[in-house]
């Protein structure tokens, strides 16, 4: 097998001494740059070291930026666990369950669940590029608007499915976000929505402004008026409670199984990215789960499953940039800006005419989560001592961090004063006990949803009938009735079951099947 | 654990998020704008975010000009993306006088200001340095596509009113317009399918969603040798070296009147009132590096040419662009409520 061959002589390239040194400073600097709010993007933070890799030999540049990406990735999880501050769309979906294992006193489980299921699933990831590329990127091509939409519907089931314990604050939440990512210029047609002439608003609101303020900020308000001299995190003792046990382990199979190739398929598709992949798998490993009712409350499979998808997606997004030239996110449009700095042009024949490139990068990406995860796995304890850093240290710390990172994104002083505003509205719904999280899920996930559905009604001159006649659509959409039936009905049994056991037992508010295909219609 | 050990990991813990937030704060400083001779601490401000098209040209400008020894600094890309380059104009229009702040600007901007009522800014407001290169825009097909020439497509469109679909961007951009003008000339109609990214346009036209694109050749080069797409048509004066057989729109019988020759231009600009030595400054860093091989190089493989204009043959460049591109832009808010 050629690939095969081809990937082994790629990891011989990047095995050099030279080579792994530039991987090392790029996964820890990655690391140290991501863990603040504000450069913590990957992409971000590959632009703004793109000068410095450039001075580099393409395959050392390109090896330290694949570095950099995984290092940040990791850095974005671990504030989501450990502070509840999702510095990345993907890791938007950690705050459900790994600041729960968090708050429980698991955060080295998590986090260290977070590092090797990243590993599990890129190992998958690369094996999947080596061997399935040419397939996997006709399947890329046949992603259309209506196969978007599709798979949008199944992504934003989990939005509905998490609202919790009262739907109508959950579509309070939704609403709202939905409502703030209407903000700004229209694409399709080009006309400014909700931006009162002001040119800050134009391109709408930054999903970083948004999610410090609504998480961040107002996390450190609610926690000072409550928690005021108090321990802020159970924080465990003993070394061997800060890794994932052999139990977590076993639990976690089959939903890192289900999350590497969710992740690599969706990376696959131009435009899909990590954060669709990661919501498309917690979607999937919930309603699949036997502990489904553990979801929310910090079950472990709840980090597994969309880390899992959010590593595989590397490789998965290698796919379109590598065999068709075309980047499949924004960490990968960085990445395709230095192949054209270097003089390279990435596209169909990149394979054929630079396989000294191709093959190392794939391969620095597989060792990158390697590296990643002998530096990490070592250093948690370390990062959970940030949980006992204490209050008067650690809040103005975050507050500072927030304003800084609010600010930096695009150097704007109006963001710093929406952050603010953000903090409120977050504050308000915790007093409220309104979910947050929907509100970010729905900002994160709603203009994907909403342009994918206008171009396929473009296409179809707008008779619906084109979510169905497609058959990858059609399956999607398929796919999605059967897990609302599946999940309906293991709740009822169980429900029935419950309420046989014990008659008094007042009824658990059920998800509303009816209520999740709308976006489809 | 000793309590000793426990602070001492708390403090490391701490010491690492202050050292990232110092990092992080000397990283975004350091927009002090100085007025000298010679400027220093140039930052060139793009509309794109990293890896966009202005950015990726803003940091090749800064790569040549080091390399043909025009300047020995790092100038910094600084991104305003805002409203397709209002955000950019309105930023340099916030530092009149400064001499250290230039924008790559493209001839987009000219059509944001016209498409946007009261725009903050526009690009007369800043003061043009020099014009460096036309990125000729040419119409692509699959290869499996039954049109080899513009009016074959035409041709079907009439037989199809309203059904054929061209991919691109936002409606205000530059294909959008030259097509809403054939459509005006021709008395067609086709449909506009909008990506905000480069990726998922060339994959509608290989899935058969889209039929056409209009682009340039750095959009297609690729698609075209690995013989997934075919280039049908070249809007210009001059058919491209790369696609021999794609005759031009005026030769296949488009006469296009009242278009300009350059349509999709770029350029580098400074604020208002920068002053006169200053814009000679740069003159002097861009037309040395336009004279260099890797700059020729550069524009062979994006498929564009040199136009090195400065002075006022650069504004009455501008000013024609904008009048010629007003009465589309009309038509494109005719169209869109």
């Amino acid at each position: 097998m050629s690939a095969l061959n081809h990937l082994l002589d790629g990891l011989g390239t990047a095995l050099t001494p030279t080579n792994l040194l530039w991987m090392l400073i790029g996964c820890v600097l990655g690391t140290i740059v991501g863990i603040l709010p504000g450069l913590g993007s990957p992409a971000a933070t590959l632009a703004v070291l793109l000068p410095l890799t450039l001075r580099l030999q393409p395959t050392t540049g390109l090896i330290m930026m694949a570095g950099i990406y995984h290092g940040a990735k990791f850095a974005g999880s671990t504030t989501a666990i450990l502070l509840n501050i999702p510095t990345e769309t993907s890791s938007v979906v950690l705050c459900y369950d790994g600041h729960e294992m968090a708050k429980k006193g698991r955060a080295g489980p998590a986090m260290g669940m977070s590092a090797i299921s990243g590993f599990i699933a890129s190992t998958v990831g690369v094996i999947a590029l080596t061997f399935t590329a040419p397939a996997i990127a006709n399947l890329a091509i046949k992603f259309g608007p209506p196969e978007f939409a599709a798979l949008m519907a199944f992504g934003l089931m989990l939005v509905i499915t998490m609202a919790g314990k009262s739907p109508v604050k959950g579509l309070i939440s939704m609403g709202l976000g939905l409502l703030v990512a209407t903000v700004g210029v229209d694409l399709v047609s080009g006309s400014q929505r909700y931006t009162f002439g002001n040119i800050n608003l134009y391109d709408g609101v930054q999903f970083l402004t948004l999610t410090l303020g609504l998480f961040a900020v107002a996390e450190v308000l609610i926690n000072v008026e409550t928690k005021r001299g108090k321990p802020l995190f159970a924080v465990p003792k003993g070394f061997r409670a800060l890794l994932p046990s052999k139990a977590d382990l076993k639990r976690c199979a089959s939903a890192i199984g289900l999350g590497s190739v969710v992740g690599f398929i969706i990376g696959a598709l131009p435009g899909g990215g990590s954060t669709i992949g990661s919501f498309v798998s917690y979607t999937l490993v919930k309603n699949t789960s036997k502990n489904s009712e553990e979801f929310g409350k910090g079950a472990i499979e709840g980090v597994a499953g969309p880390e899992a998808a959010n590593n595989s997606e590397a490789g998965g997004a290698m796919i379109p940039l590598l065999s068709l030239g075309l980047p499949g996110n924004a960490s990968t449009s960085v990445m395709l800006a230095a192949l054209l700095l270097y003089g390279v042009q990435p596209g169909p024949l990149l394979f054929t005419n630079h396989p000294e490139i191709a093959w190392p990068v794939i391969a620095s990406l597989y060792l990158g989560t390697l590296v990643l995860l002998v530096l990490n796995l070592p250093l948690i304890p370390m990062w959970v001592q940030i949980l006992r850093i204490p209050y008067w240290i650690l809040y103005p710390t975050i507050l500072v961090l927030a304003v800084v990172g609010a600010y930096s994104v695009r150097g704007s002083l109006f963001d710093v004063w929406m952050m603010v505003g953000f903090s409120l509205v977050g504050y308000i719904f915790r007093k409220l006990d309104i979910p947050a999280a929907p509100m970010l899920m729905a900002f994160v996930l709603g203009p994907q949803a909403e342009l994918a559905l206008r171009q396929s009604l473009t296409l179809s001159n707008n008779s619906p009938l084109i979510f169905v006649e497609r058959p990858i659509s059609a399956t999607v959409l398929a796919l999605t009735v059967a897990v609302i039936a599946f999940t309906t009905v293991s709740r009822y049994r169980r429900r029935r079951r419950v309420a046989a056991a014990n008659p008094t037992t007042p009824s658990v508010t059920t998800v509303g099947a009816n209520t999740v295909d709308e976006p489809v219609k | 654990m000793k309590p000793t050990a426990r602070h001492l990991r708390a403090v490391a813990a701490f010491a690492v998020l202050l050292m990232g937030a110092t990092a992080c704060s000397t990283l975004s400083a350091g927009t002090n704008s100085s007025s000298s001779a010679t400027p220093s601490h140039v930052q060139i401000v793009v509309d794109t975010g990293p890896g966009g098209g202005s950015d990726i040209f803003a940091r090749e400008i800064v790569k040549l000009a080091q390399q043909s020894k025009g300047i020995s600094s790092n100038w910094p890309v600084i991104s305003e993306p805002q409203g397709g380059g209002l955000g950019a104009m309105a930023y340099m229009k916030g530092k009149p006088n400064a001499t250290n702040f230039i924008a790559a600007f493209t001839s987009k901007w000219v059509i944001s200001a016209l498409s946007t009522t009261n725009p903050p800014a526009q690009l007369s407001d800043l003061t043009p340095i020099a014009e460096l290169a036309n990125e000729t825009q040419i119409v692509a097909v699959p290869t499996s596509s039954k049109y080899h020439n513009f009016n074959d497509f035409v041709a079907d469109a009439k037989q199809h009113p309203g059904q054929l679909v061209q991919v691109g961007g936002a409606p205000s951009s530059v294909d959008n317009l030259l097509a809403l003008k054939v459509e005006k000339d021709t008395g067609t109609k086709w449909k506009y399918l909008s990506f905000a990214d480069g990726g998922p346009r060339i994959t509608a036209l290989l899935r058969g969603d889209a039929q056409m694109m209009i682009g340039a050749q750095s959009d297609f080069q690729e698609q075209v040798d690995a013989g997934k797409l075919r280039i049908i048509a070249v809007f210009g004066n001059t058919k491209l070296p790369a696609f021999p057989n794609a005759t031009t729109m005026a030769s296949q019988g488009f006469a296009l009147s009242g278009l300009p020759d350059q349509l999709q231009f770029r350029g580098i600009a400074g604020p208002p009132g920068m002053s006169a030595a200053a814009v000679s400054y740069y003159v002097g860093v861009l037309s040395k590096m336009v004279k260099s091989p890797g700059w020729a190089k550069y524009m062979a493989s994006e498929g564009d040419t040199t136009e090195f204009v400065t002075g006022p043959a650069l504004k009455t460049l501008l000013n024609k662009f904008s009048t010629s591109m007003k009465p589309l832009v009309g038509t494109l808010s005719g169209a869109g409520q």
